[in-house]
């Protein structure tokens, strides 16, 4: 079964909180490393599953500038045959013309049983591209799959529902989008693999060449994005029962949030 | 104005982010709104609606993570898509309103929070950055699908 996996790199999202710091509408990612994104680990990892149990091959996909260069490289020492960088913008406004150049750049690296993107980007949080991709190519979209294992040459599948968990047989070329779990934590690439995907370079595909400019006109257009102002953080109340009983009225009292307290 | 649909999963349509739906609606469309429900069962209650109401009942419910829930709201948006789609953010929605964007072009704008009308172009306000961030940003409204949270200041009020 081989399988595309769609990779991104975003700001460290475990950086201090002096890293994390916007100018004039925009982030400011001078100061932040750019690491593979959590939920991409986990669908970089659940691939490799998949084709270790099916005998298929994997390639990676990313979109944006060369800090997007260091995720394909990981999956490169982790086996992926072919990476491939869609360059351009690190971040579209409009997930859709990220998401038809992904399937476009998907498509230079060959047809593949299986798309799999992860969760969400741990920057926008949109969780959408996944869904999108599903959407253009009229794929079947299984999505906060946590588990994959191969056998005869199926793949077993499990996914979180609302209340509960699914497993089933894939029998049909479909988008996966991976969410995270123990099963889903990515592997370390040994040094030597990790030097040698080093020295290969990335091949490189420019936007223009994927789609035409009607199809890369986006509806949305980003306006600013800044720091939220956090409320108050919380505050524990220990010891005895009656004293954290007595100690939650005062406090409410203070508030004015109990009947007849307010000023 | 431009018009609008309104999409409800079912188990959305009583909650907050229905009403929210219903208000994100309004606000961009007037009246120029219809409701579409997409159901698992017979319905065995009134939906609350804004203009013409459609509703869709699965032929099996439930259990398949969204399939049948978006194979039907493509059927009954596929002949004439209204320029903008709106759903109640929530489980069933997060998988269906992005890939329905998919299947029909649109642009997908996820978990609004806050939603303006300004000359004609939608201003919407959403988190970023697991919640550390706000993110703002402008819609043309033609052709993009939104699902809206309940609760944020301009998207509170229920339907009329």
């Amino acid at each position: 079964m081989d399988v595309t996996v769609f990779l991104k790199a975003i700001p460290d999202p475990a950086g201090p909180p002096e890293s994390f710091v916007f100018d004039n509408g925009r982030q400011d990612t001078s100061r932040v490393p750019f690491v593979l994104g959590p939920f991409e680990e986990n669908a970089l990892e659940l691939s490799l599953r998949i084709i270790e149990g099916t005998g298929g091959s994997l390639r990676a996909l990313a979109m944006g500038g060369p800090e997007q260069d260091k995720p394909l490289r990981t999956a490169r020492a982790l086996g992926a045959e072919a990476v491939l960088r869609v360059d351009g913008p690190s971040s579209w406004a409009d997930p859709l013309v990220t998401a038809r150049l992904l399937s476009a750049g998907a498509d230079r690296l060959g047809r593949a049983d299986l798309y799999i993107a992860g969760r969400q980007a741990g920057d926008w949080d949109r969780s959408v591209t996944g869904a999108l991709v599903a959407g253009l190519r009229g794929l079947p979209y299984l999505c906060r799959v946590f588990d994959a294992t191969a056998q005869d040459g199926e793949v077993r599948i499990s996914q979180e529902v609302t209340g509960g968990v699914r497993t089933g047989t894939l029998r049909t070329s479909a988008v996966l989008s991976v969410t995270n779990a123990p099963t889903t934590v990515l592997r370390i690439p040994n040094v030597r693999a990790v030097l040698l995907a080093t020295r290969k370079p990335v091949d490189i595909v420019h936007v223009g060449s994927l789609l035409g400019d009607t199809e890369r006109v986006e509806r949305l257009a980003d306006d600013w994005v800044s720091p939220r102002r956090l409320g108050r953080a919380g505050r524990r109340v220990g010891g005895d029962p009656s004293d954290v009983a007595k100690a939650l009225v005062a406090e409410l009292e203070e508030q004015g949030a109990l009947p007849g307290t307010g000023t | 104005m431009t018009a609008a649909a309104v999409v409800l999963l079912e188990e959305e349509v009583h909650g907050p982010a229905g009403a929210a739906a219903f208000a994100a609606a309004l606000t961009i469309a007037g009246d120029d709104v219809r409701t579409l429900v997409i159901a698992g069962e017979e319905p065995v209650c009134d939906f609350p609606s804004l203009g013409v109401l459609e509703v869709g009942v699965l032929p099996r419910p439930g259990t398949d993570d969204g399939d049948t829930w978006f194979q039907a709201a493509r059927e009954l948006l596929c002949d004439a898509p209204p320029p903008v789609v709106v759903f109640a953010a929530g489980p069933l929605s997060e998988v269906v309103a992005a890939r329905l964007a998919g299947a029909l072009g649109f642009s997908p704008v996820v978990d609004v929070d806050t939603l303006e009308v300004q000359d004609g172009v939608l201003s919407i306000e959403r988190s970023a950055f697991g919640g550390k961030a706000s993110h703002r940003l402008r819609a043309v409204p033609t052709g993009v699908v939104l699902t809206v949270f309940g609760g944020g200041e301009t998207l509170s009020s229920p339907p009329p």
